[in-house]
């Protein structure tokens, strides 16, 4: 019978001897866990040389991979240099064939959760294959390596910086003995020593190895995921009784009964061939035995109703105007005129600051409280236009590195914060938190307000659910345009798609085409000619005020939303045309007894799309980056508005440049509109 | 029936093999190479016993081929230990767990085994304190020596063993003397104590001049021992157990222990020193003064901590009281003890 003896180095009372079955074949499995005896393991190992098959050694400092080359504690190579005869293995190769794929495997297949989490590792030394592919994957890494070896109080938090590390406290570390005593133990209350501990202890990933576990003090790993290498009978019940949520475990059982490390795998799998292991044999054996990662859900999540879960959000003046609201330049209001350009101007020198919250936002499905942190930048949307992106990513930037530090799961970019640059996708990238623009919310609000006020006036006719009218979309190329103008297409008989560039608007065209083959659309780069017979205009553009169409030309009864701010048609265009409605949609209202202490200049539970957006994603824990870059997608858009659905975020009642617009009103514009048609013949 | 024994040449071994030789079919003591003449001479009365050369540490246990040894046996008697307070982790291992392994795996392999009968002690306890039953096992506490630890991790690995045999466990405490002769092999326990004070005078005269002596004690504590033929006969009877269990536990100790107290002052009463015994808490100093005095370290371990082995499943199955107690064989002990330290009154 073949001999595989295995020295769990950093482990005591796991020793077994014991016949175990792999490869249809029964093998003689010995393992002694030697409690970090030197000598001790020596000795072994010179006793089973040319004994037994194949020796294999566990829980000794792995060799470690870096630029400049491996390094490898004197220790271990002394005690894998031991055997003449006989085969000695350390799961060293397996780990580093295995893991990666393993690893990788698993967390695309499951949509990638680790984006934007916070992922402590104990130490990235020993597992620096992980510690590339959780970087790849996006996780934010914090590597408590300094601590966990020589107590000094810091983290790391990139593959960089353990480099670095290793390259100037390697020595020491090399010279340190292999002893219990001189690893960390990750007790709660050192803490208050260890200042960096706080920082680790938030992660809401750890990933260590099973050696390392099983020496740690496991109390703050309450409620959190583990990834472990592999997990033991033994080990899950110990997860078990610290409360550990899930764990994610890189090797499932592949020997009947019993779990084996890598170590031991990777020595039974050497049992069975005369010459060393190659990375092709063990791709070999990974087909042949199946393995993959395993989940392991461990307890159950305690939904805490009262929990209270922070989401943040930006916004900005929305013109000059609004600078002197600030109670510091209120006095100054009389001179807005001619300080107004120049205040402007030198507001964009100013950063971001806390400006408010909103309280009392609670979930109608699941009860979820959620509160909303309100930041503003000091630039107007001319200057935040005008200005370097760079310069703009910044300031955002730094308002999500507060968020975070306020706990804010998730950051929204309002009104025009979220158009300067790449539409998010920079800040995003440089933000500790998740981002969103919030725009799937705003163009299904567009949407909702939309329907309802074209059902409301009651003027265009349905046919087997297919309004018989026209519409336009002006800004159709624009994130909200184009998103609106899919959907409009499959509800309209026509479509007109407007905006300034007109090769963006025959592709735009040839994509929905293929959404909805029944509609007729029309491309222009000016609405004037389409405009006179359009039910209903959606404006969703960045013209800041700029006039963007002839409000005498519209037929009367249409609806116009104006989903742009500032407005595209003023206040004192919409009133010159009585039998039209214009409406500000977007506005939506969120659930729960809404309370702010920052004038949004909106009413009571009302507030932006963009920012219900971000509530939403906060009431869902969808705390992801939902919205990002200038194209919604229409996938989006749907789940949103089911999200919406489900939370109880819903359209306010509709909003014209003055308020709320009453029922009264609508069947005042529903006559004015038909005596109009009736002089127009 | 047809016992393999394994440490049968220690001190406990060579009380015990007589007495199971004239009742057993047959006896296979595993024998080192080293100490087979040695063994050889202490059982030439009998005839009935073969010797197995080998080793505890050996993964096979057995040198050569041992194939007609797996029909044969079946019953196992594990007493091959090593036993050092003051062993080093690497000495305990390989003799205490390795050992066991490998004794394990030998008792997988036998075809017709009914009984494993395995040697403890009642160290495993730890710095359990209280009443310590004989059921008690998987308790969460810490161990003072490596002797100890491993003994444990000995213990446990034969309690989760998966053979179908009956396993019965045997936890003596600290073996001392032949109750009828004094006779004693290992300096021990109380040995250790009666040696230094023998030779007091030497070491450090001025001790037996003090008015009081300085010990850390508990009152409460008692020394658990046994004499080394009493326990050859209750494990002895533990074998030709009839019983039904799969697992048994017996603690192997005198029914009514010595207070540790009490035995010191007896002690020094016997070695004429006429201090007065003063209680107090340990103290780092006193490892030092106790190495002065050439006691192990370990022994205070005895001293500071009360714990009471329950010997319930002795009483009532191995017959522990059908023996009589310390207080009548002592005086036995005592002087054999100050012969072989050669004290002068």
């Amino acid at each position: 019978m073949k001999q595989v003896v295995s020295i769990a180095f950093a482990q005591e009372n796991k020793n077994y001897d014991e016949i175990v079955e792999f490869n249809g074949e029964t093998v003689r499995l010995t393992q002694y866990s030697v409690g970090f005896d030197f000598e001790l393991t020596e000795s072994l190992i010179k006793k089973y040389d040319g004994i037994c098959d194949v020796i294999c050694i566990s829980g000794v400092p792995p060799r470690i991979k870096t630029k400049n080359g491996i390094l490898e504690h004197p220790g271990s190579q002394r005690l894998k240099s031991l055997t003449k005869v006989t085969p000695l293995v350390d799961g060293q190769l397996l780990k580093d064939t295995y893991i990666p794929w393993a690893f990788r495997q698993y967390y695309l297949t499951h949509k990638n959760p680790l984006k934007n989490k916070k992922v402590g590792m104990y130490t990235g030394s020993l597992q620096k294959v992980l510690v590339e592919i959780i970087e790849e994957l996006e996780g934010n890494l914090c590597l408590a390596d300094p601590y966990f070896f020589l107590r000094l109080p810091y983290n790391l938090h990139s593959n960089e910086g353990l480099e670095k590390f290793l390259k100037t406290l390697f020595p020491i570390m090399g010279r340190m003995k292999f002893k219990q005593s001189s690893l960390a133990s990750f007790k709660m209350e050192d803490q208050k020593v260890y200042k960096c501990l706080k920082e680790f202890f938030k992660s809401d990933v750890f990933v260590g190895n099973e050696g390392t576990i099983q020496i740690i003090d496991k109390e703050h790993l309450r409620d959190k995921t583990i990834v472990l290498d592999f997990m033991g009978s033994l080990m899950k019940r110990k997860l078990v009784q610290a409360g550990v949520r899930d764990c994610i475990s890189c090797m499932p059982k592949v020997v009947k009964g019993r779990y084996v490390n890598f170590s031991v795998l990777e020595a039974l799998m050497q049992a069975f061939q005369e010459d060393s292991l190659s990375a092709e044999d063990i791709l070999w054996w990974v087909d042949e035995l199946d393995l993959k990662v395993e989940h392991h859900q461990l307890s159950v999540k305690k939904q805490n109703v009262e929990d209270v879960s922070k989401f943040a959000f930006i916004i900005h003046p929305l013109s000059k105007d609004y600078l002197f609201k600030h109670p510091l330049l209120k006095k100054l209001s009389p001179t807005k005129k001619h300080l107004g350009p120049i205040l402007e101007k030198a507001l964009t020198y100013t950063p971001g600051f806390y400006y408010g919250n909103i309280k009392g936002i609670k979930s109608e499905s699941n009860g979820k409280s959620v509160e909303g942190l309100i930041y503003t930048v000091s630039d107007t949307p001319k200057m935040l236009l005008e200005q370097s992106p760079e310069k703009v990513y910044k300031k955002l930037v730094d308002l999500c590195k507060d968020a975070h530090k306020e706990q804010a799961g998730i950051i929204g970019l309002g009104a025009f914060t979220k158009i300067v640059g790449d539409a998010g996708i920079s800040v995003e990238q440089r933000s500790p938190i998740p981002v969103t623009t919030g725009n799937s919310l705003s163009a299904c609000s567009t949407l909702w307000a939309a329907k309802f006020a074209v059902d409301k006036l009651g003027l265009v006719k349905k046919k087997s659910n297919i309004w018989q009218g026209k519409v336009m979309v002006i800004g159709a190329t624009g994130a909200i345009g184009s998103v609106s103008a899919k959907v409009l297409a499959s509800r309209w008989k026509e479509l007109v798609l407007v905006a300034p560039r007109a090769y963006k608007l025959l592709e735009l065209k040839d994509e929905i085409l293929e959404l909805a083959p029944d509609c007729k659309i029309t491309v222009a780069t000016n609405p004037d000619k389409e405009i006179t017979d359009c039910d209903l205009v959606i404006t969703t553009t960045s013209a800041r005020g700029k006039r963007i169409l002839d409000i005498a030309l519209v037929k009367p009864g249409c609806v116009i939303c104006d989903v742009s701010r500032p407005f595209d048609i003023s206040e004192e265009d919409a009133s010159t045309r009585p039998d039209v409605m214009v409406i500000a949609s977007g506005e939506v209202q969120l659930p729960g007894v809404v309370k702010s202490n920052v004038d949004l200049g909106l009413e009571g539970n009302i507030v932006y799309a963009c920012l219900a957006e971000t509530a939403l994603l906060a009431m869902d824990g969808k705390l992801e980056s939902f919205t990002l870059g200038r194209n919604i997608s229409f996938e989006k858009v749907l789940e949103i508005d089911r999200m919406a659905k489900e939370h109880g975020v819903r359209l306010s009642a509709i909003m014209g440049h003055n308020g709320f617009i009453s029922d009264d009103e609508f069947s005042l514009c529903r006559t004015h509109a038909l005596s109009k048609r009736k002089e127009d013949g | 029936m047809k016992l393999f024994i394994t440490g049968a040449t220690g001190f406990l071994g060579s009380e015990l093999i007589p007495k199971l030789a004239g009742d057993c079919d047959h006896l296979y003591l595993l024998t080192r190479k080293n100490s087979l003449e040695k063994a050889k001479e202490k059982f030439a009365d009998y005839c009935n016993i073969s010797y197995i050369i080998g080793d505890l540490t050996n993964p096979d246990l057995i040198e050569g081929e041992f194939d007609d040894l797996l029909d044969e046996v079946d019953t196992i008697l594990h007493m091959g230990a090593y036993y050092d307070l003051e062993g080093t982790h690497k000495a305990c291992f390989q003799q205490n767990i390795q050992g066991t392994l490998n004794l394990l795996f030998f008792a997988g392999l036998c075809k017709n085994l009914k009984a494993l009968h395995y040697i403890s002690t009642v160290a495993v306890s730890g710095t359990f304190e209280g009443e310590f039953l004989e059921d008690n096992f998987f308790h969460k506490e810490e161990f003072t020596n490596e002797y100890s630890k491993t003994k444990w991790e000995a213990e446990r690995l034969v309690r989760v063993w998966k053979g179908k045999a009956k396993v019965r466990i045997y936890r003596p405490g600290i073996i001392i003397g032949n109750s009828e002769t004094g006779k004693f092999d290992k300096v021990d326990g109380p040995y250790y104590f009666w040696k230094t004070l023998s030779n007091m005078k030497l070491i450090a005269p001025i001790i037996s001049k003090l008015p009081f002596l300085p010990m850390p004690i508990d009152k409460n504590a008692t020394l658990p021992i046994i004499s080394v033929d009493n326990a050859a006969r209750l494990i002895r009877n533990g074998i030709f157990l009839e019983n039904d269990l799969d697992l048994m536990t017996f603690h192997l100790v005198e029914h009514s222990c010595p207070n540790v107290f009490d035995l010191i002052k007896e002690s020094l009463e016997e070695f004429a020193i006429s201090a007065e015994i003063k209680v107090i808490k340990t103290h780092p100093l006193i490892d030092k003064t106790f190495k002065t005095l050439g006691l192990p370290k370990e022994i205070i371990h005895y001293m500071i901590i009360p714990v009471d082995y329950s010997v319930k499943n002795s009483l009532m199955f191995l017959g522990l009281n059908d023996q009589r107690g310390f207080e009548n064989y002592k005086s036995i002990i005592f002087k054999k003890a100050k012969e072989v330290f050669g004290a002068k009154k």
